[in-house]
């Protein structure tokens, strides 16, 4: 096949000239917020970098104390004593509760915390505060999780002596499209702008593909082919990831998440060893937070341990606790942790023989029970190439300088991610339908249309009412947004074309459009309406029921899905 | 972050080479195979949009292999994904290929495509690229 030569066309070579070298000085830092802990990483020319605090750790808690009015970060704060950081003067599990409202299991399960989580179950924000001086202060998790993102950032600036604005950062995946604005917003005001946002198993996988792509250069017998399953549990989320890894290409071929961790071990544990544990005051809360994750920590080790703490007023904790008695307390947790592996597996199309390598990940990784249950699943040993604990942030860096156009002029680092959507967008039909527009799983930046009509005859609005999830049923996914469109020309029911087209971007940002068409026109009879989503926020839970109130008897704005026209 | 990535109903011109990717795209050889096949029908004005058949889409012959098909996407993957480096192309050429990709990587679904292709290459045209269509009436 002839190959005509390339002119480059000069026209353009100083403007891509500028924007090369501005990119070059751009420096693009990774950050894994964990529901415990974070980390930040940073690409510095040949490799990732981890960036320590001034204590000279890479792992920093995630526990912000509060002081007076003024919360502190902990970036590089010491607290004398742990069990002071429990005393409910401080905020952790923010991860946990971010862009969440009042109704919400997660919300419901942080009863736990110390400090207050107030739920009125009215689907709104739920109200969050600190016990500083004998005064309930309120916050928000955007704000505790802004304020420690900026000293994040101060310290990643200080370590590398140049300004910080742009960063990645891996999010789980199971998290809402209101979550992510949530931690957009919170890096906003710490003065950081995300690039993107990449769940973090897919961050662990960009990683491994990388090591892959060094072990071929060494030895190029290899097969450069890859499926890599990517199990990755932390102390609030646990995630699955299938990747298939192929010339450099690090394809994502599908995600699966839930809302279950470390904390609901601990959570069960505590139950299970104090059922009445809700009934302690904050302070004995705390201490008993403390020792029975200790416990939880040596069980990855010993057979049994020993718990001995004091609850206050007199009473105390004394109790052996064994292994086994753990992994029963806490079945429920890892059999669903199973079934997001073949839920994952099914997904992706793949079958135990066809993968490469299996990697375990996140806080809870050294869980003997979840190492066994993923080998024993996954039929093979487990990747040991890689540290469980900065495989994520490790991701989000070389991710932050792949996206930035990095400085890598040995072509060491010659990869890319293609990107799955992590839950389904559609919109609601029929009163109470979910139809996806696009569905779970599919690669990003993608674009979809789909024909819907009128419900009744001379039909001159049309409502259109945006949701994320997996749910066949509307409510019991995440709002989005919604929008009417007024001024359809009367026709008979079915006639006008009501084209609704779903666009997610490179960086996950979605927008929504629609438009009519009177079949015999090609030109919409109404301007098109373009949106971008989520539209919706606080009280993103009420808003469902007040739609309903409001729209859901009179059918007037209804629209169907016309038959056979999906494209 | 709305800085960064043009809206993708912009209208803007489809392939925007730019030198900042030819040099990505030359530092290795086997990515410089790719790019130059890849601009044999890239001299054509809006090249992936307008191309024919979801074939050319990819730069493969209609016999080619599955194998084919799979590497032809993921060098393409490598010049016109967002992600890719240096890439300045806003998604719309990648949301090409990669449905051009999954109707070909498909046993079924490129049979029945290939039958279609047959029978009514100038209907099917229309439909395999449903999304122009849009974009046509928006901004071209």
């Amino acid at each position: 096949m002839a190959e005509p030569e390339y002119t480059v066309e000069s026209k353009c070579e100083t403007t891509e000239e500028e924007k090369s070298s501005s990119a070059s000085s751009e420096v693009v830092i990774g950050i894994d917020i964990g529901t415990s802990q974070c980390s930040v990483a940073v690409w510095n020319g040949s490799e990732v970098e981890l960036l320590k605090n001034t204590r000279n750790q890479p792992l920093i808690r995630f526990d912000v104390p509060v002081d007076n009015d003024i919360p502190l970060g902990e970036v590089n704060y010491h607290l004398s004593h742990k069990h002071e950081r429990l005393s409910g003067a401080s905020i952790l599990n923010m991860k946990r509760l971010i862009g969440r409202v009042d109704t919400d299991r997660v919300v419901h399960a942080s009863n736990n915390f110390p400090f207050l989580v107030q739920t009125l179950d009215m689907g709104a924000r739920p109200f969050i505060a600190t016990l500083v001086n004998n005064v309930w202060k309120s916050t928000t998790p955007e704000e505790v999780l802004a304020l420690y993102l900026a000293e994040l950032r101060i310290m990643a600036e200080s370590k590398l002596k140049r300004p910080i604005k742009d960063v990645v950062l891996c999010i789980p995946v199971s998290f809402s499209r209101i979550q992510l604005t949530r931690i957009e917003r919170a890096c906003s005001i710490a003065g950081l702008h995300v690039l993107r946002l990449m769940p973090e198993p897919a961050a662990v996988a960009l990683q491994y593909a990388q090591q892959q792509q060094h072990m071929l250069r060494d030895n190029t017998g290899r097969v450069s082919k890859r499926i890599a399953l990517v199990f990755n549990m932390g102390a609030g989320y646990c995630d699955v990831a299938v990747a298939d890894i192929d010339g450099g290409v690090t394809e994502i071929k599908a995600l699966s998440g839930s809302e279950i961790g470390g904390e609901d071990l601990l959570e069960n544990m505590m139950r299970h060893l104090l059922p009445s544990f809700d009934k302690l005051d904050i302070k004995s809360m705390g201490s008993l937070r403390v020792a029975i994750q200790e416990a939880i920590h040596e069980l990855s080790l010993e057979e049994s341990v020993q718990i001995d703490v004091d609850l206050g007023n007199g009473s105390r904790l004394c109790k052996e606790v064994k292994r086994e008695e753990f992994e029963e307390v806490n079945k429920f947790i890892f059999c669903e942790s199973q079934i997001l592996i073949v839920e994952c597996m099914q997904n992706a199309h793949v079958n135990v023989e066809d993968l490469t390598d299996v990697i375990v990940v996140g806080g809870c990784s050294c869980i003997p029970k979840i190492r066994n249950l993923v080998e024993n699943l996954c039929e093979r040993e487990i990747y040991k190439g890689m540290n469980p604990l900065t495989a994520a942030v490790y991701g989000t860096a070389l991710e932050g300088a792949l996206t930035s156009g990095i400085d890598d002029p040995l072509g060491d680092v010659d990869l890319l991610t293609s990107q799955v959507t992590t839950l389904g967008i559609g919109i609601r039909t029929n009163r109470f339908e979910f139809v996806p527009v696009i569905p779970r799983n599919t690669t990003m930046p993608v674009h979809k249309e789909m024909i819907f009509t009128t419900f009744k005859d001379n039909q001159t609005e049309a409502l259109i009412v945006v949701y994320e999830g997996e749910s066949e049923m509307e409510d019991e996914n995440h709002l989005l947004g919604y929008f009417k469109i007024t001024g359809i020309p009367p026709a008979l029911e079915g006639v006008p074309e009501i084209n609704v087209g779903m666009d997610i971007n490179a960086s996950n940002e979605l927008s929504v459009l629609a438009r009519v068409i009177i079949p015999g026109s090609q030109q919409p009879v109404v301007p098109v309406m373009e949106l971008k989503m989520p539209t919706v926020d606080d009280g993103h839970g009420c808003c469902n029921e007040v739609l309903d109130r409001a729209y859901g008897p009179t059918l007037d704005s209804m629209i169907v899905r016309r038959k056979n026209d999906s494209i | 972050m709305y800085a960064t990535l043009p809206s993708p109903f912009l209208p803007k011109s489809i392939h925007a080479f730019s030198p900042n990717k030819t040099s990505s795209s030359l530092r290795t050889s086997a990515r410089a195979a790719s790019f130059k096949s890849a601009t044999a029908t890239e001299s054509n004005s809006a090249a992936v949009a307008l191309a024919g058949s979801l074939y050319e889409i990819l730069r493969v012959e209609r016999t080619a292999s599955l194998n084919e098909i799979k590497t032809a996407y993921r060098s393409l993957a490598k010049v016109y994904h967002p992600d890719a480096n240096g890439s300045s192309s806003d998604g719309r050429d990648f949301i090409e290929i990669r449905n051009a990709y999954a109707t070909l990587s498909d046993p079924t679904a490129r049979a029945v495509y290939d039958m279609s292709l047959g029978v009514r290459a100038r209907r099917v045209r229309n439909r395999a690229y449903p999304n122009r269509r849009w974009e046509t009436d928006q901004c071209w």
